[in-house]
């Protein structure tokens, strides 16, 4: 299994659409998984006045992809199944 | 002297026992020209009488000065207002007023209280004094009022104590007759080897704390200690907020990166803006656990990196409600108020272009505008904290 790295927006839009849980992504992953996220912040991923994507705050890069409208449960899923998929 | 920031702060400890102080402490600061007007009064005995009388002698000490009038015809009035203890004889309260101006010009009037310490180099010295001797009806002695002008240097400090500190102690076998001025002034020597650079506020509380100690924890009268202390100012500048125009970007850059002070950079986009053009990137510290606001971040050359709308409407909150610091902060929030309140001159620099992700209808909260947190926030720091503000709109 590689390790990626995961980073959560945690400026306001993101923030206050949901990224303050996605900041506790740690305390929701099992091993292997964990051992294999790097997780990090970003003071805003210059996403939120993007309109041209049709996607919403918070937003989180995994493994390099950017990905919006996270949920805990839905970027617990991604990270696993990057992983799997490594 | 020029541009000194006059640092002046307190620490009262209650007699045990008692709810209310009897030695009363203002402050004013005239905000238009730094002048600092202050006065300690020690009202006879303790509790609510004592205060009372501490109360109507420190307001009168202090309007007269501020109106400006000479400082002796305000003195003698004040004793006059006064009454005289049927019993004792004696007034029934002491004062001291200092009046120091920005560029370290001092008046000091000293009554009944103990002397005053003028402390430059880490060592005390005594202003000149001139005695004014007042004869006043009802009074069993003469009545002294001690006069004296000096200059403040930058560096130098006052030491202003009512008799609870000075007499501290008294009885005890280290101080039978108590910790007197001489143990006061080698205790604050003995401080300012240790840290020459000791902030006004920290020195009288732990003068404070030493005289409760000499009585062996439990204050035996009410202990005031107030600290003047002439420095430089401590200077900081808010970046939040991206230029309204994107070519404004390198150069709020560059003069954030020249500020002589501290500087924190409060809003995401912001920090980006700042980390491109200093090319140093912004690390997020996840392992802030507090989460009522988002973490703040580290960027080399700044001394503090926040999100933007909600910290700074929770720090408007934390100043407004005068919240009492917790030391270490526990979130971006109190890190940001604590940096506030150590500066004593904040410059804000506020950026105008819009935040179109705040613009999205469907965002399901009410962010005020950045103007509006910042006017409150400065508002709370002139009028609460006495710290002198200023705004540019890039
Ligand atoms: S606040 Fe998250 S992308 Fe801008």
């Amino acid at each position: 299994m590689r390790t990626i790295v995961v980073t959560v927006c945690s400026g306001t839009a993101c923030y206050i659409l949901g990224g303050s849980d996605l900041l506790t992504l740690r305390d929701h992953l099992e091993e292997p998984y964990s051992r294999h996220v790097m997780l990090a912040g970003s003071p805003c991923l210059n996403r939120c006045k993007d309109r041209s994507e049709n996607k919403r705050p918070p937003y989180v890069t995994v493994d390099g992809k950017v990905y919006g409208n996270m949920t805990l449960e839905t970027l617990v899923k991604t990270v696993q199944s990057v992983l799997d998929a490594s | 002297m020029n541009n000194s920031f006059i640092e002046m702060d307190s620490c009262q400890i209650t007699k045990g026992g008692q709810r209310i102080c009897g030695d009363v402490f203002l402050l004013e600061r005239v905000a238009e020209s730094g002048r600092v007007v202050a006065t300690l009064s020690d009202g006879m005995g303790s509790g609510v009488k004592a205060n009372v009388l501490a109360n109507l002698t420190a307001g009168m000490g202090q309007r007269f000065a501020l109106a400006g009038s000479d400082m002796r015809k305000n003195a003698e009035a004040i004793l006059n207002t006064l009454p005289v203890c049927r019993e004792r004889k004696i007034s029934y309260a002491t004062f001291t007023l200092a009046d120091i101006q920005p560029d370290g010009s001092t008046h000091l009037v000293e009554y009944d209280n103990p002397l005053t310490l003028w402390v430059r180099g880490g060592t005390c010295k005594d202003p000149e004094r001139r005695a004014h001797i007042m004869e006043r009806p009802g009074a069993f002695r003469e009545e002294v009022l001690q006069f004296s002008h000096f200059s403040l240097q930058p560096e130098d400090r006052l030491v202003i104590c009512s008799d609870g500190v000075a007499q501290s102690g008294m009885g005890t076998k280290p101080h039978p007759l108590g910790w007197r001025e001489s143990g006061l002034r080698d205790y604050v020597e003995e401080i300012l080897s240790q840290d020459a650079r000791i902030s006004a506020r920290d020195l009288a509380k732990k003068i404070a704390q030493r005289a409760v100690a000499n009585d062996g924890y439990q204050a035996r009268d009410d202990i005031s200690c107030v600290v003047a202390y002439a420095r430089t100012p401590r200077k900081l500048l808010v970046a939040t907020g991206p230029p309204y125009e994107a070519s404004g970007d390198a150069e709020l850059a560059q003069s954030m990166a020249q500020y002589p002070g501290k500087r924190a950079i409060c809003g995401g986009t912001t920090a980006s803006i700042i980390s491109r053009e200093w090319n140093s990137p912004v690390h997020v510290n996840l392992d802030e656990r507090d989460r009522s606001v988002p973490p703040s971040a580290t960027l080399e050359g700044a001394d503090l990196v926040t999100e933007g709308m909600l910290t700074l409407g929770k720090t408007a909150e934390l100043l407004e409600n005068r919240w009492e610091a917790d030391i270490p902060a526990k979130n971006a929030a109190e890190k940001l108020t604590l940096l506030l309140r150590e500066s004593d001159e904040v410059s804000f620099v506020v950026g105008t272009r819009i935040n179109e992700a705040h613009h999205d209808p469907t965002l399901p909260f009410e962010l005020g505008i950045r103007r509006t947190l910042i006017d409150r926030i400065r508002r709370a720091l002139e009028l609460i904290y006495l710290k002198k503000t200023d705004v540019t709109y890039v």
